[in-house]
């Protein structure tokens, strides 16, 4: 029997196997945020190009992006340039200039910027309270080909401004006890995970030295939910080094701090929004600030925290409008077709009801309320229970 | 086989065939018949296609999407029957017999009972009992191999425990792999949302989530097939687990197919007379060609239980009937 013709199937033999093989692991490239399904998203690279700035430091890093307003006007996320000098902005064109900053409030997170004699191509924004949850969202990245996408992945919410808590009832404080007496620890608390227990002396918070009561709530006060704090505490006259994750007074901590703990770096400031469209496009926090696209490339928000590996929030349209409102008294009119009169969304900031001390005017370098008071404008009593 | 297939023209020739057909790139085969699920979007339009057919389910989708709540602990599930029969992942509802509540996307908060798991699969059962459960939405679950690698798919859930104001969440993504026991996507998870469903977008449930990944963008999930294989054993309230029957036998995909590359000495493997060599085809009738799917076969049977085992040896098929016995102590 002639077994040579037969022979040339073998390479075919072969190629099936390698193909079967191949079959297996869909490729990179075809994936959600894979080159071949970036690409087609046209409209939106458009935009993304013409109408995104750069927001740079003195020594050129990245803090986020900026969205182009209107001529002359960009936005941007304000907690990311606290405590930075020479803020800079690359725009589309390359070229790299020195915005000047407009706001005083960072309502929102947001700060608004002037570029004198800009002639700029702003994004073009639509209402997003009809945008549908799991409609496509597209995102600036500094990654190539410079976006990422995902899709609209919840209902839109406000979120209150959220102090985070360590789970501990707060005892004896002062210049005899050194700290401030720990009486009790809540065992589903950050404090108890730490291995802080009953009796042990809080002396230091993030490195400053705590002796009364009244500056412990004021210093835990300054962060947000689901940063690592660290806390010096002293038992039976020795000192020990302490890393207590805050928690959240809504969420059960164990599974609250194990999405931190997997999540990375994620953004300092996640709560007093009045608004918030919620995605899942996996974006750090050096890239927030930048514009919300759908697939037609219209803008319905601006990025503006990272809250998990799953988890982001932009801030859409109508709290957008409402920032320019009160911040600019010549507005531009960011939404092609405005309402006769732009209804504010409802705002989580409520009047306050006894103001006894007054709300300091915040600094552009201070974007957050004082911590003694909360955001009704009402003194936090001090002896008030740290939970 | 060589041998056998170069002997016989025809059988050559259809393999042949066969292979030309599987060779082509996988791009001339995605034509344009297929539903936009099935590819990678082309164009924008695509997109805009993909998007349209996506919002179209959703809604429907999202209505048997369950919060689980258990003490003070926090996982998600899927109603897949109007008699209120809910899918979670098995480390979600844990121990058979217990009590627990579901919160439903409409607010109602009903009352529950644990059923089995796998811990093999991570798969796990809850039933509702609560007797005000009328008009309870569901989805049904997806048949068998329905689910293939690449398709677009959506994940959905109660991250990090329920929060009315946002309600469950959904994120877009695609499969990367599967096997019978094991899933991976691209879609986003954390904790909460274990137990959740993916929908195909059919809007039926083609798996379960599992486990978190190392990166963001690769996730696991319990395949639905998983649940068909097992679902006499999880309602009654078995709990499947690794530790079934013992076989000791190890096998390893090679080009001739599944192949059996050990015989432990003195195991029911031996007892019943496989030998190292033998081409794997089947388990208890059911086709059996990669490691996974020999190891959820094998797996999911009990100490003395009996199953066939049919193999290729040389020229022959031949069937064996093994008993399977307590795994031994190491």
């Amino acid at each position: 029997m002639n077994y040579l013709p037969r022979l040339f199937l073998l390479p075919l033999f072969l190629a099936f196997g390698l193909c079967a093989g191949a079959q297996d692991n869909l490729d990179e490239d075809k994936r959600l945020n894979g080159k071949e399904v970036l690409e087609k998203f046209e409209s939106a690279k458009k935009v993304m190009d013409s109408s995104v700035v750069d927001v740079l430091n003195g020594n050129g890093d990245l803090l986020a992006f900026g969205t182009i307003v209107s001529k002359n006007q960009v936005l941007t996320k304000a907690s990311m340039l606290i405590a930075e000098e020479g803020i800079q902005f690359k725009m589309p064109d390359g070229k790299t200039v020195t915005p000047k900053r407009v706001d005083r409030l960072a309502n929102n997170d947001l700060a608004l910027f002037e570029i004198p004699d800009g002639d700029l191509t702003p994004v073009t924004f639509i209402p997003a309270k009809d945008f549908k949850q799991g409609a496509w969202l597209v995102a600036r990245s500094m990654k190539e080909p410079g976006i990422m996408v995902g899709v609209k992945a919840a209902s839109n919410r406000g979120i209150k401004k959220q102090r985070g808590v360590i789970g501990v009832i707060l005892g004896a404080d002062g210049d005899e006890v050194g700290g401030v007496i720990v009486n009790d620890v809540d065992r589903d608390g950050g404090a108890s995970a730490a291995g802080i227990r009953k009796g042990d002396i809080i002396t230091s918070i993030e490195g400053i030295v705590i002796t009364k009561r009244a500056d412990l709530v004021k210093q835990i006060g300054k962060h947000e939910p689901g940063k690592l704090l660290k806390v010096k505490i002293s038992r039976d006259e020795v000192e020990i080094d302490k890393e207590v994750r805050l928690g959240h007074r809504e969420h059960v901590f164990a599974q609250f701090n194990r999405i931190a703990k997997i999540s990375g770096p994620t953004s300092k400031r996640k709560s007093g929004f009045d608004d918030i469209i919620q995605h899942d496009i996996p974006l750090s926090i050096s890239e927030m600030g930048g514009p919300m696209l759908n697939v037609k490339g219209e803008c319905i928000g601006i990025n503006i925290s990272r809250i998990n590996r799953s988890e982001n929030f932009a801030l859409p349209t109508e709290v957008v409008q409402h920032f320019l409102t009160t911040t600019d008294p010549e507005p531009p009119a960011i939404v092609a077709a405005p309402p006769e009169k732009p209804e504010p969304p409802p705002s989580v900031v409520t009047t306050p009801k006894k103001p006894t001390t007054p709300v300091p005017e915040p600094t552009p370098e201070e974007a957050v309320v004082d911590p003694m008071t909360d955001l009704d404008g009402n003194e936090v009593e001090p002896y008030e229970l740290v939970e | 086989m060589m041998t056998m297939l170069f002997k016989s023209p025809v059988l050559l020739t259809a393999l042949c065939w066969l292979t030309v057909q599987l060779a082509l790139p996988a791009a001339a085969r995605e034509s344009s018949v297929q539903p936009m699920f099935k590819k990678t979007p082309a164009t924008e339009a695509d997109l805009v296609q993909l998007q349209d057919d996506f919002l179209e389910i959703l809604p429907e989708a999202r209505k048997a999407v369950v919060c689980v709540k258990f003490k003070n602990s926090s996982g998600s599930g899927v109603i897949v029957s109007p008699d209120g029969l809910v899918l979670t992942a098995g480390h979600v509802s844990g121990k058979p017999d217990q009590k627990m509540h579901v919160i439903l996307e409409d607010g109602r908060k009903l009352e529950a009972v644990t059923l089995g798991r796998s811990d093999f699969a991570d798969s796990g059962l809850i039933q509702i009992t609560d007797t005000n459960a009328v008009d309870i939405p569901y989805r049904p679950m997806a048949p068998s191999d329905k689910a293939v690698t690449g398709d677009w798919i959506f994940s959905m859930g109660h991250p990090g425990g329920y929060n009315k104001a946002r309600g469950s969440v959904v994120r877009l993504g695609r499969i990367i792999s599967k096997r019978s026991a094991r899933m991976r996507t691209d879609c986003k998870i954390v904790m909460g949302d274990s137990g959740g469903p993916l929908f195909n977008f059919d809007g039926e449930v083609i798996g379960i989530h599992s486990r978190i990944g190392r990166i963001d963008t690769e996730n696991y999930h319990c395949p639905i097939e998983a649940y068909h294989a097992d679902m006499g054993a999880l309602q009654a309230g078995s709990v499947v687990s690794r530790q079934g029957g013992y076989l000791g036998a190890a096998v390893r995909n090679e080009a001739e197919g599944l192949v059996i590359r050990l015989i432990v000495e003195g195991s029911a493997a031996e007892k019943a007379g496989l030998e190292e060599g033998d081409i794997v085809l089947s388990v208890k009738d059911e086709e059996c060609l990669d490691v996974d799917e020999w190891k959820t076969r094998i797996g999911v049977h009990e100490i003395g239980e009996r199953i066939s085992i049919k193999v290729q040896r040389d020229e022959e098929v031949l069937e064996f009937d093994v008993k399977l016995s307590k795994r031994p102590r190491r």
